[in-house]
């Protein structure tokens, strides 16, 4: 693998060509394979390190199988997702997954769930030290040390250790998820809808904690979320799924303030806003789209309003677009002009 | 003469516990409020706060281990004389009636809430049968249009799916077919869009509201979505730790909060007109109902705390701050005075 | 007092007659003794049984879930094979293989292992059915993630989480055992005199008449149900006790 380096800084993740399909069995005895759903289909992207991107998408998006691919908790069907380790470009997609341990400290996942992610049977001690243990990173005292002083930078008490999961509420468990997640000091996080689960009030803290964090440490977050108002807070850049496909990707600000495929639009005008001023517009109809079932053009051509006989038969590519925003819409020319009224 | 009452339901003094092995848990401790007649009336809070469980009890669908401990429920019908719910006999015909005819309700999840074994069709067919006097066809026909009603397309084919062969933005439709098919009077939504994506809760959201309004019906909505309430609703009741915090209509509750808890949620919403900049964010976590604490049960999160104000004696009861606006909080006054003086002071 | 709790009269020439609790069998032995003697066979023909089981079990359905796939399909279809046996026939063919020859002990662990051949399959696709079932909750695969190896995952984030499950299987094997040892026996296909158990106790009952006339020769039987009622409480027991969140 060949990394030019440039006098721009080396993206800490380059994701390229990602793509995960699932086989789909007939039924009856022989269950031979008749056709596969794509999960994820042809994801590129650049992540520098830092930077926050925001994996944005309704369900069956493939926004959680794009990153559990990229983390190798599944193994992508092709593509290549490089990264870089220490100055050294590394092919996750390729590697062996016995080299594959001594990169695990390096990039680490926060999960959705507080109350699945965590083993009941395990105290907090045993969960946060885990990593420590497994890589022999950490031994008695400096073990222990190492594990209170990760549960006081989360918020936790350290003499809360020796307790169960249970014992604690959501939002104390999603610290107990970070604290996993960030023993090991890794360089990229994967947040797979890490606050969606918890109430108003914690998410909020969870949220400023996930920020400090990232400011303290110097972390790369991909943050994999449906709340679009989570994402505009929290993230730098912003990758848009449908289907199974990036159909735009650009600065938070861009897409919150302009954005250009009419899915992203529609997707921002149906978030409820909590100002009763702000009335709910949207007008898109139907339904998300199956991905296993998807049409033979554009996959949001059914529901949108400014589809073509071209956006029917043929799929959009992820074209670029001025201040390194890229959209994959054939009507995306002069598309300002026709979404957007006054 | 007929007596004419402004609200569909009165709900006074409601009590209901749990008894678990860790000992009584009061869910919902002494909740009052009222229901208006042809408005959408949302009640917010957190997980565990008992917006469900007072839902519940409206169509006496507490079960074992938990109880209706104390409290009236007064339904005034349209039709014929106010009663109240809780003195009906657990097998009344009342009752019975009541549930799913004058009174209905939608689930969070779509997918339990029908059953798998039997087709769309007859379950509607069946919520029509039980309430009204038809033949089979007839019922058939109104359910094909209640489903064309609630925007399924190509509604007479849809009858014969079963509910796993839809999407769950159709089934949550269903649902909503099957919920309004007896012309009820008041409609409960127990989370209705939590389970959905934002662009199909977006046209379910449309939907019950264009229904409530052609319908006049009246909607109590449980959520815990402060964009759901702002969009949908007309009264608002924030509850947290089975009592009700503030209570108010949706302008007053969204843009002017006085109780420290509104407040502090309307603030940790991350918003979609807000810049990146640090959340404020309520301090500690929503405690256990086993373990309310003592004097206002929010006391041990709120800024404004002042010992021996906050944390003693009974909760703070409901008191009005102005027209149509309760909260219950004892230093509502000085928090007032002491929150524009901050702002003062910020400018 | 009736006949039968006594001996015969003068045995051995002494004056005290002998007192048989549970009457006497047609050799006059004392049904009583017989019976506690022939618990030590059949109770440890189950607990030894569980032994062997749990470890086929486990080891078996534990391939299966883990690795999934291939050997999954074949593992599960082999003990659909098995458990279409007839069990009753299979176990009197295996019965028959064992050389009419063998020593007692040799039968014994011969009956043991023929009965645990049968056995592992129920605990088996219970491991399986939990392995697959937890390998996809988050912790195992944030376990995975951390880079955890797979006998970390196994032992350390999945068995804990259904072992409650395994002991209950087992216990509720054990009755399952001490049956199958009773009926392999009953039909003089298992253990057989001088050999005591409850199986070959109840080979005297084989007739109608005896049933009729020394109907105390069934006491037996009262024995094996209080055993496998027993065994079966104790497996519910350890269910609500190892699982504090079934309550849940």
């Amino acid at each position: 693998m060949n990394i030019k380096q440039k006098d721009t800084p080396t993206p800490l993740l380059q994701v390229r060509g990602l793509c995960k399909y699932f086989p789909v069995y007939s039924k009856g005895f022989l269950r031979k394979q008749i056709g596969v759903v794509k999960a994820s289909d042809n994801i590129n992207f650049n992540l520098m390190p830092g930077e926050t991107l925001g994996l944005v998408g309704e369900s069956g998006s493939g926004k959680t199988t794009t990153g559990r691919s990229i983390l190798r908790a599944i193994k992508p069907s092709a593509g290549e997702v490089i990264l870089n380790y220490k100055n050294n470009p590394i092919d996750l997609t390729k590697i062996h997954h016995k080299d594959l341990k001594k990169l695990r400290p390096y990039m680490q996942m926060i999960f959705q769930d507080p109350f699945s992610s965590l083993n009941p049977r395990m105290t907090v001690r045993d969960i946060v030290a885990e990593p420590l243990i497994i890589h022999k990173m950490a031994k008695g005292s400096e073990l222990e040390d190492r594990v209170s002083r990760m549960m006081k930078k989360v918020g936790l008490k350290p003499e809360h250790r020796t307790r169960y999961p249970h014992a604690f509420s959501g939002g104390q468990r999603q610290r107990i998820g970070i604290a996993r997640a960030l023993i090991m000091n890794p360089a990229l996080i994967v947040c797979d809808e890490a606050v969606s689960a918890l109430d108003v009030s914690v998410q909020a803290q969870v949220i400023n904690l996930l920020q400090d964090l990232q400011q303290e440490l110097g972390l790369t977050y991909i943050f994999i979320a449906h709340d679009l108002s989570v994402v505009k807070h929290i993230c730098d850049r912003v990758a848009v799924m449908y289907a199974g496909k990036i159909i735009e990707i650009a600065s938070t600000n861009d897409i919150f303030d302009n954005p250009m495929h009419p899915y992203t639009k529609a997707l921002l005008s149906a978030v409820p806003s909590p100002d009763p001023d702000q009335p709910m517009n949207m007008s898109l109809s139907g339904e998300v789209a199956d991905p296993g079932n998807l049409p033979p053009g554009c996959a949001f051509a059914p529901r949108c309003e400014l589809r073509s006989d071209e956006c029917e038969q043929r799929i959009p590519d992820l074209e670029q677009k001025p201040n390194g925003r890229y959209v994959a819409c054939h009507r995306g020319t002069g598309l300002r002009d026709s979404v957007i009224p006054g | 003469m007929l007596e004419k009452n402004k609200n569909i339901l009165d709900i006074k003094k409601l009590k209901v516990s749990f008894f678990t092995e860790e000992g009584e848990i009061r869910a919902v401790n002494d909740v009052n409020f009222s229901i208006p007649k042809g408005k959408v009336m949302a009640l917010v809070g957190e997980s565990g706060c008992g917006k469900s469980v007072t839902s519940y009890s409206i169509l006496r669908l507490i079960q074992k281990p938990g109880k209706i401990m104390d409290g009236e429920i007064t339904f005034h019908p349209s039709e014929g004389k106010s009663f109240d719910v809780l003195k009906l006999g657990e097998k009344s015909d009342m009752l019975y009636n009541l549930r799913g005819g004058k009174i209905s309700m939608i689930f969070q999840e779509p997918m339990t809430a029908l059953s798998p074994v039997h087709t769309v069709g007859n379950q509607i067919c069946e919520a029509i049968l039980n309430h009204q006097s038809m033949t089979k066809a007839e019922a058939r026909g109104k359910a094909a249009d209640m489903l064309a009603k609630v925007g399924i397309p190509g509604a007479k084919g849809r009858l014969d799916q079963y509910p796993f062969e839809m999407s769950g933005g159709m089934r949550q439709r269903v649902v909503i077919a099957m919920a309004i098919v007896c012309n009820p009077e008041l409609l409960i939504a127990d989370e209705p869009t939590t389970a959905l994506d934002v662009t199909i809760q977006a046209q379910i959201l449309k939907l019950m509201k264009e229904l409530q309004q052609e319908m006049d019906m009246s909607v109590l909505l449980i959520t815990h979505n402060l964009g759901v309430v702002a969009q949908v609703a007309d009264e608002v009741a924030v509850m947290y730790l089975g009592r009700i915090v503030e209570r108010s209509d949706v302008y007053t509750i969204m843009k002017n909060p006085r109780h420290p808890y509104t407040m502090g949620l309307l603030q940790s919403l991350p918003s979609l007109s807000m810049d990146k900049t640090k959340l404020p964010s309520i301090k500690g976590s929503v405690p256990s109902l086993t373990d309310i604490p003592e004097g206002c049960p929010f006391h041990p999160r709120c800024p404004y705390y002042k010992p021996e104000i906050c944390d003693t004696g009974t909760p703070p009861d409901l008191v009005s701050v102005a027209d149509n606006h309760d909260a219950a909080c004892v230093r509502v006054k000085e928090i007032q005075n002491e929150s524009s003086a901050k702002e003062e002071a910020c400018v | 007092m009736q006949h039968h709790f006594f001996g015969v009269k003068n045995y051995n020439n002494k004056s005290n007659s002998v007192f048989f609790f549970f009457g006497g069998d047609k050799y006059g032995h004392d049904l009583f003794s017989r019976i506690l003697y022939g618990a030590r066979i059949s109770l440890s023909v189950g607990l030894i049984g569980i032994v062997i089981t749990f470890f086929l079990g486990l080891i078996i359905g534990g391939i299966s879930g883990y690795v999934g796939g291939r050997t999954d399909n074949f593992i599960q279809r082999s003990i659909e094979i098995i458990n279409a046996f007839p069990k009753l026939p299979l176990w009197l063919a295996l019965g028959a293989v064992m050389p009419a020859d063998w020593s007692p002990l040799k039968v014994y662990f011969g009956i043991t292992i023929v009965l645990s051949m049968m056995g592992w399959t129920g605990l088996a696709r219970v491991v399986r059915g939990k392995i697959l079932a937890l390998r996809e909750e988050d912790y195992a695969v944030a376990a995975r993630l951390l880079g955890a190896s797979h006998g970390r995952i196994i032992f350390r984030h999945l068995i804990p989480g259904f072992t409650s499950h395994i002991i209950v299987a087992l216990t509720l094997t054990v009755p399952g055992m001490i049956l199958g040892e009773t009926s392999l026996s009953f039909l003089g296909l298992g253990l057989r005199p001088p050999v005591v158990s409850w199986g070959v106790l109840l080979q005297d009952c084989m007739n109608m008449q005896v049933v009729a006339n020394y109907p105390w020769l069934l006491l037996p039987v009262v024995f094996i149900i209080v055993t496998v009622l027993c065994f079966n409480f104790l497996g519910d027991g350890l269910r609500d006790a190892a699982d504090p969140y079934s309550s849940r």
